[in-house]
């Protein structure tokens, strides 16, 4: 996955858009840098198949060293898929956290949303800014 | 950052506790300074950490028979008797800074400065590793920055965060417990009787030591009560959230 390709939201979450069966369908996850400072993974929750998503509402949890953190919602649509092996195998964000480690894939009901979102370039800014 | 409120709250059920906590951290968002807030347990309860499952209690015969709440924050479970629990909300921009683990080890080297005004020798575990087979109870766990006496762990911390604020519970046992018999309170390893009022007043000092912060004391006000108690119908109290996992 080229992470230029992706978009941003400055919350994190990393989502690459595209086009299947007439549908625009959005893989999320969490980026490096996120990864990189929550540290130490130990749980995650996340939504079932059929769940409505919202851009900016919460769309799951993970656990770190003894924190709960919530994850957002880059995109507004339909939750289609889960990444349910994640649960079992947290070491995966740590090794590749933009392939193996895709957590949902949305139906995207409207677009609106990508709009918000940063490229490439803004979100390494934004983190180089956060360091 | 501008002083911050302390609550000295009277004892109260869990999901109250559970509740008002989860007030604060909500309406956090209106202020630009902490909260913190001391509270006891109107009954000896287990608090289970998030993602913990309620099964798990099965395996620690001795609080069984305890009434019980799902905490918001993570970590282990905790046996809320003998002990003081105190709620830090702060606000918060960035969710994810590991900075954020910072607030574990101010307020735990506060509580040890505190100890050791009082006479008492602690220090901070370190070189730890978070694992999802970790045990039950929050204190018979170890993570780097829990606060330990002649390695007994007496104060563990957990946090939730949220996007524009962090709530960290903390639980630090004063003696040992009937429902948690395998633990040890800072006035047993110290064998010192402290008093709880002179105990909160010195931590109050300590903690504002190590965070740069003031406190000022400012008690609940009844329009806050009334949305804990909404929060606690919803939520804390509500066998769906107790009964998540």
């Amino acid at each position: 996955m080229k992470l230029e390709e992706l978009l941003y939201a400055d919350t994190h979450e990393w989502v690459l858009v595209e086009d299947q069966d007439a549908a625009k369908i959005a893989t999320v996850g969490i980026s490096k840098f996120a990864v990189e400072q929550l540290t130490d993974l130990v749980y995650i929750e996340l939504p079932s198949v059929g769940t409505e998503t919202q851009s900016g509402k919460e769309f799951g949890e993970v656990e770190s060293v003894k924190a709960v953190s919530p994850l957002y919602s880059p995109v507004d649509g339909e939750v289609v898929e889960v990444n349910e092996s994640l649960k079992d195998a947290l070491e995966t964000l740590n090794d590749d956290a933009y392939d193996g480690g895709w957590m949902i894939k949305v139906r995207l009901s409207d677009e609106a949303s990508l709009s918000k979102l940063l490229d490439h370039a803004a979100y390494e800014k934004q983190c180089a800014d956060e360091s | 950052m501008e002083s911050g409120r302390l609550i000295e709250d009277v004892p109260r059920q869990g999901a109250d506790n559970m509740a008002i906590d989860e007030m604060l951290l909500r309406r956090s968002s209106m202020s630009a300074s902490p909260t913190l807030r001391f509270y006891f347990w109107d009954r000896p309860t287990v608090s289970l950490g998030y993602f913990q499952s309620l099964n798990a209690r099965e395996d620690h015969a001795p609080s069984l028979t305890l009434p019980l709440v799902r905490r918001a924050t993570g970590g282990g479970a905790i046996v809320h008797h003998q002990e003081l629990t105190y709620s830090l909300i702060i606000p918060i921009t960035d969710r994810l800074k590991n900075q954020h683990r910072d607030y574990y080890f101010a307020v735990h080297r506060g509580v040890i400065a505190t100890l050791a005004k009082l006479g008492i020798e602690a220090e901070l575990a370190e070189g730890t590793q978070a694992r999802q087979d970790d045990p039950f109870l929050c204190f018979e766990r170890r993570a780097d920055g829990d606060v330990l006496i002649q390695g007994h762990k007496v104060l563990g911390s957990a946090q939730r965060r949220h996007a524009s604020a962090l709530l960290q519970h903390g639980s630090l046992l004063l003696q040992k417990s009937i429902f948690a018999p395998s633990l040890r309170g800072i006035q047993d390893l110290s064998r010192s009787a402290i008093e709880t009022e002179t105990l909160i007043f010195e931590l109050c000092n300590g903690i504002q030591a190590s965070i740069k912060n003031a406190w000022n004391s400012k008690p609940l006000v009844q329009t806050e009560l009334e949305e804990a108690t909404e929060i606690r119908r919803l939520k804390f109290g509500h066998e769906a959230w107790t009964g998540k996992r």
